[in-house]
């Protein structure tokens, strides 16, 4: 009686595992960090480096439009896949480079943002923003433009 | 050249008054940015960097170099930008002065290649073009001697006003190449130190010129790691009469050049910059020339419990028997020897405690150093 009992235990588990197992790629594939601009941006490329040269305070321009960083603050992981795949630096040496460009150069740091939805209003609204997002969150706006994937989970 | 030289007249005399509406609005707005919402960027952008140290010295004369006046300091930073201009104030208000120290009009002609009109500070200098007056971005509480500013007792033109170009671009795989020039009025020496040409106080005049330059290797374009030449020439009118009989002449020119580098890994930091000056007298009866060299190395390393152990080690050459550098007897020091201990106490504060010693070419001392410094918003 035992021994069935911790079979059906066994297969309950393993159907469960099996169960998860797509939810868990699903998720896996929503992380997804996206370059965004406005549709209205006449850019169409960008390469990584200029990225980060345009979140570490040096001027990227493009048809003839100084483009300028917003931060997405809106998510723990998605600043921290940012810091890691883009800037590649830890976060306090992120916030001192950019404290030393603009004691330096009169540089701007970029404009943050807590809300997902202020930060795809202000990237809409000003053709020189430029920001990252999770790709589903800008999936179905049209205001928005993807540049290109930064990074996926 | 005659007509350089009114044209510099003109500016030393020249006190806009809108220069001095934009210093009571930096002065004054400290308290706003302060209320403000943490929300920087957009056109505009605002740095205050506080800070407060005490002093104290033994040894033979220790109480007769004091070039460290202010105690308490507060650095307004103001940049503006629309399109392609660029503008830029930084305020030092501390407890005995108040003085616009760089106020830039700029315009980027191309992607990382800026034009700036106004008063800046000089590209040959090492330190200073990466510190500025942003107390809580140097680790250590003083500055190099030869890196000092006018006003404590330094030997080299710091502030000129005029034109600066600097640019910044792709060399390599990854690395760069950072050019800076700058040409202007250079200051002049009176009272006992150099004066450079003021926005809010009334300047001396009889300013001549100045240029400097600064080539800089970067193994990453965007990083921080740089290694460089630099080469400056400051036309020095002496007005001090006093100073005019030390040296027996009233017109020093300064020829400046120097080598730097900086490094910065993980956990250590290094920065070093050596400069060999030539001075020569020019109206003396018998026009003369002499030389001396000045150097440091700083060596930081950043621990994981926010602690950043450092020393510094400054050095001269020659610099004993300069008739240029006896004007500054009391503050100009021949070697030093300094370590201390910065505690980043949070994000945004820090507290450093320094202790050195010191040669000057009337005194040796020690001293200890304290000072709390911190960066808002």
């Amino acid at each position: 009686m035992e021994r069935r009992l911790a079979v059906k235990r066994l297969l309950l588990l393993l159907t469960a595992a099996l169960l998860l197992v797509p939810a868990a790629r699903i998720r896996a594939a929503e992380q997804v960090m996206v370059l965004i601009v406005s549709a209205d941006c006449p850019v169409t490329h960008l390469d990584v480096i200029d990225v980060r040269k345009l979140y570490l305070g040096l001027s990227v321009i493009r048809d003839d439009l100084p483009l300028r960083a917003l931060e997405n603050r809106s998510d723990d992981r998605l600043h921290e896949a940012f810091l890691q795949n883009v800037i590649a630096m830890p976060a306090g040496a992120y916030e001192k480079r950019l404290l030393l460009m603009m004691l330096q150069q009169g540089a701007h740091r970029p404009r943050l943002f807590t809300r997902t939805a202020e930060l795809l209003a202000a990237v809409a609204a000003d053709p020189s923003a430029v920001s990252v997002a999770w790709a589903k969150d800008v999936a179905q706006d049209r205001r928005i433009k993807v540049l290109r994937v930064l990074w996926r989970d | 050249m005659r007509h350089m030289r009114d044209l510099l007249e003109i500016i030393a005399r020249a006190r806009p008054a809108a220069a001095l509406a934009l210093a009571a609005t930096l002065v004054a707005t400290p308290a706003v940015i302060l209320a403000q919402e943490h929300h920087h960027g957009g056109d505009s952008d605002w740095l205050l960097f506080p800070s407060a140290q005490g002093l104290a010295r033994t040894g033979s004369n220790a109480d007769e170099p004091q070039n460290d006046h202010e105690w308490a300091v507060v650095d307004v930073l103001f940049s503006h930008s629309l399109g392609r201009f660029r503008a830029l104030a930084e305020t030092e208000v501390a407890t005995d002065e108040v003085e616009i120290e760089r106020l830039q009009f700029g315009w980027e002609f191309s992607e990382n290649t800026l034009g700036w009109i106004g008063r800046f500070h000089q590209p040959s200098s090492a330190w200073n073009i990466e510190h500025h007056h942003g107390q809580y971005l140097q680790t250590a509480i003083t500055r190099p001697n030869i890196e000092r500013w006018e006003d404590e007792g330094g030997l080299i033109p710091q502030h000129v006003t005029g034109l600066l170009l600097e640019t910044r671009g792709a060399l390599g795989a990854n690395g760069g190449l950072a050019v800076a020039v700058g040409g202007g009025a250079a200051p002049v020496l009176h009272d006992g130190s150099l004066e450079p040409i003021y926005v809010l106080r009334t300047n001396t005049g009889g300013h001549r010129g100045s240029w400097s330059g600064r080539i800089a290797y970067l193994p990453d374009l965007v990083g921080d790691d740089s290694i460089g030449l630099v080469v400056a020439q400051h036309d020095v009118n002496v007005v001090d009469p006093n100073v005019a009989a030390l040296f027996g002449a009233n017109d020093v020119q300064l020829d400046v050049v120097g080598a730097f580098a900086k490094f910065a890994g993980q956990e250590w930091r290094l920065q070093s910059a050596y400069y060999y000056v030539d001075v020569h007298f020019v109206t003396a009866p018998t026009p003369r020339t002499e030389n001396f060299g000045a150097g440091y190395l700083q060596i930081e390393r950043s621990t994981a419990v926010r602690l950043t152990p450092f020393a510094r080690l400054e050095t001269s050459a020659n610099a004993g028997h300069s008739t240029y550098v006896s004007f500054q007897p009391r503050e100009f020091e021949l070697r030093r020897e300094l370590a201390g201990l910065r505690w980043d106490v949070s994000h945004n504060q820090a507290l450093t405690i320094e202790a050195g010693r010191a040669t000057t070419l009337i005194a040796r001392f020690n001293e200890v150093r304290l000072q709390w410094s911190a960066v808002w918003p």
